[in-house]
């Protein structure tokens, strides 16, 4: 056996071992069984409900239609990984009753006999299962979060109305449960009420696999303008996620985050209700929307479709469309179905003030069939120079790139060749008459569909980082506009230094 | 409801589950395309249960987790769901932490390299070292003819061993805008 099969034996097995979730059986085959209803109509739905029905028993006994209790799981079992879910009260939104039911849990499952890492959950209310999607009822209401505060832990118990205003129903003391680690909702929730804010700091841990989730979750009747975000592993020990909602102060939701274990992973947020920051140690590190921190620091592609283009000064043609490649197979997306598209320019000076320098620049974007439109956008230094890649301080801009350009460029560059089609410069900002570096500088860009809503996204700082230039979205949807906005990134409230629109008043 | 299947698919289902989830998810290189599709061929072994059962179930299952995965790159694709898979984050393990177990970073760099492959290919490579099948076997389970796999194979291995030899991004020593 050569080298390369047995390293793939090992990362294929260890990539494996990282996947253990049967607690989420029930969840989405809960998923299963809507988007089978939805397709197959009635007798379709009445197949897969008698399939999921008993997938779902077994996988998880809460799961019932017949629900008339609260419901709290002991150790997963060593053999099956299941959880055994024990009914320990009546079923109820009753804060005198839920309570009981958790001093009935205490009872049947003591301090001494939860282990370390033990998963613990809770949930109660009508319609209180599949709290992984929208579609969950009127209302619904599940054990939202373990509070820490002090040395006491609480379990709150959050309720979604129609509206999808939270509030909490029901907080527990939990003071002795040292070993809670986890709150197994199928999918979790970010959510906004004072009284969350009040209990601060709060840490909502979901998965008691290693790989821990921080899913979203959208709430009924919340806006269809769901935002499906991407991984992204938090690489250093000791960072951490904070968490806010609209304007709500900023907390810490998870103060486990460490290794390589953490990840946001994907979750639904409907316009944005909650935020989440990245801390290093040494202090912030992102912070914004969820989606922006998604996007803050990888390459990114959202189930939505939208992908992030690259912008890069320099290079061949052939790295173009290798990069377009890198992207497509991080996405799974298969590339002879593909159109590389480069949306930047050959030769000099197109996108620079003062004939830029002779060097080709631009975006190279993926486009799927069927895709809407293509949004380009390129950020220049002093002389033209294009830098929204490089990770590190480009050397022929250095400090002084000040000057950020922002484009619509339509074109494509598929493997024969590269045609720039258009290229329209709709704004301007010169960094430095606000005090700033492009480095202190990012772009965010709102995307307008033709159907109304927004999709909102961070490029990246105008200088430096892991900056990207344009997005491409092809959801579906057609694109009627976009708006870049060019704000501050230093600490502080944001400031909007500059707005241009695409397309421009018509 | 009608029990169709019977106490054997949920004890198969209790017993199974995990390691098929496990197996999707090699394949898919996505938790959740994983889940869709163990769900699937729960879901369709589950109406011929009394008639699976009878036969190797685990194998069944897996035929139909295998084919559920093909068959998903088939489908047109504005009909396809779009998963999002986990991002390459090599880069940020190198950078954020310089002290990272090397190993750690080579299976990273292998399991994205193994992203890039075509799903028959990758299928490949998850049958052959994964699932430890010979080549005989990875035919039958793909219902394709050996030469076929041994193609497909020698193609993602060639892939795969071009793609673990090139420097990633955070090797190049300095990066001047990027690279295309």
């Amino acid at each position: 056996m050569n080298l390369l099969e047995d390293d793939l034996r090992q990362a294929l097995h260890a990539e494996a071992r990282r996947i253990d979730a049967p607690y989420e059986l029930s969840g989405w085959i809960g998923s299963e069984v809507r988007r089978q209803r939805r397709r197959n109509g009635v007798v379709g739905a009445v197949l897969a409900i008698g399939a999921a029905l008993a997938v779902s028993l077994v996988a998880m006994p809460l799961i019932n239609a017949d629900l008339d209790a609260t419901y709290v799981a002991g150790p997963p079992d060593a053999q099956s990984g299941l959880l055994p879910w024990e009914p320990v009260g009546p079923l109820t939104e009753d804060a005198a009753q839920m309570e009981s039911a958790v001093d009935a849990w205490r009872t049947l499952a003591p301090e001494a006999a939860r282990p370390e890492g033990d998963v613990f959950a809770l949930f109660g209310g009508r319609s209180s299962i599949f709290v992984d999607t929208a579609a969950v009822g009127s209302e619904t209401v599940f054990l939202q979060a373990v509070v820490e505060s002090g040395a006491r832990q609480v379990v709150l118990l959050q309720r979604a109305d129609a509206s999808g205003a939270w509030s909490v129903v029901q907080t527990s003391d939990l003071a002795d449960a040292s070993a809670v680690k986890a709150l197994v909702a199928p999918r979790g929730a970010i959510a906004s009420e004072p009284e969350r804010a009040a209990a601060a700091p709060a840490a909502l841990l979901l998965s008691p696999s290693s790989r821990q989730k921080v899913d979203t979750y959208t709430p009924v009747g919340g806006s269809p303008d769901d935002v499906v975000i991407t991984s992204k592993r938090l690489s250093t020990p000791g960072w951490e996620l904070d968490a806010s909602v609209g304007d709500g102060a900023w907390e810490p939701i998870d103060r486990s985050v460490s290794g390589y274990t953490a990840e946001l992973n994907r979750g639904t947020v409907a316009n944005y209700p909650a935020s989440l920051a990245v801390r290093s140690p040494e202090g912030p590190y992102a912070r914004g929307t969820i989606a922006e921190i998604a996007d803050s620091s990888s390459l990114l592609a959202l189930a939505t479709g939208v992908v992030v283009v690259e912008v890069t000064p320099d290079g061949s043609e052939l790295g173009s469309v290798g990069t377009g490649l890198k992207l497509a197979g991080l996405l799974g997306w298969p590339t002879d179905e593909l159109t590389i598209t480069d949306l930047g320019s050959s030769g000099a000076g197109t996108f620079g003030p003062g004939g830029g320098r002779p060097r080709s620049m631009g975006a190279v974007a993926l486009e799927r069939p069927g895709a809407g439109a293509r949004i380009g956008a390129v950020m220049t230094g002093p002389e033209g120079v294009v830098d929204c890649w490089s990770s590190k301080p480009m050397p022929d801009a250095g400090d002084d790139a000040l000057l950020i350009t922002a484009c619509h460029v339509k074109g494509k560059v598929t493997k024969t060749g590269r045609q720039l089609e258009s290229t329209e410069i709709i704004g301007q900002v010169d960094a430095s008459q606000f005090g700033l570096r492009t480095s202190d500088i990012d772009l965010v860009v709102d995307i307008e569909r033709a159907d109304g809503s927004v999709n909102r996204w961070r490029l990246g700082s105008a200088y430096g980082g892991s900056t990207r230039g344009g997005i491409i979205d092809d959801a579906g949807a057609r694109v009627t506009g976009y708006t870049f906005r060019a704000v501050t990134s230093v600490d502080g409230p944001r400031q909007v230094l500059a707005t241009w629109t695409w397309p421009g008043a018509q | 409801m009608e029990n169709i299947g019977g106490d054997d698919f949920e004890s198969f289902v209790a017993a199974r589950s995990g390691a098929l989830l496990r197996y999707a998810y090699v394949l898919t290189g996505d938790q959740h395309r994983a889940e869709d599709l163990v769900q699937s061929a729960l879901a369709s072994c589950y109406r011929h249960w009394r008639r699976i059962r009878a036969a190797d179930a685990e194998r069944y299952v897996r035929k139909a987790v295998l084919n559920a995965h093909l068959s998903w790159w088939r489908r047109p694709m504005r009909t396809r769901e779009t998963s999002v898979g986990d991002v390459a984050q090599t880069a940020d393990l190198r950078m954020a932490d310089p002290g990272v177990d090397s190993a750690l970073v080579i299976r990273d760099e292998i399991w994205q390299a193994l992203t890039t492959l075509p799903p028959r290919q990758r299928a490949v490579v998850v049958l052959r070292y994964y699932e430890d099948l010979s080549e005989n076997e990875v035919a039958a389970r793909m219902d394709v003819a050996i030469g076929t796999v041994k193609s497909q194979h020698k193609k993602a291995m060639r892939t795969l061993e071009l793609r673990l030899r090139q420097p990633s991004s955070t090797d190049e020593p300095e990066l001047t805008g990027g690279t295309r």
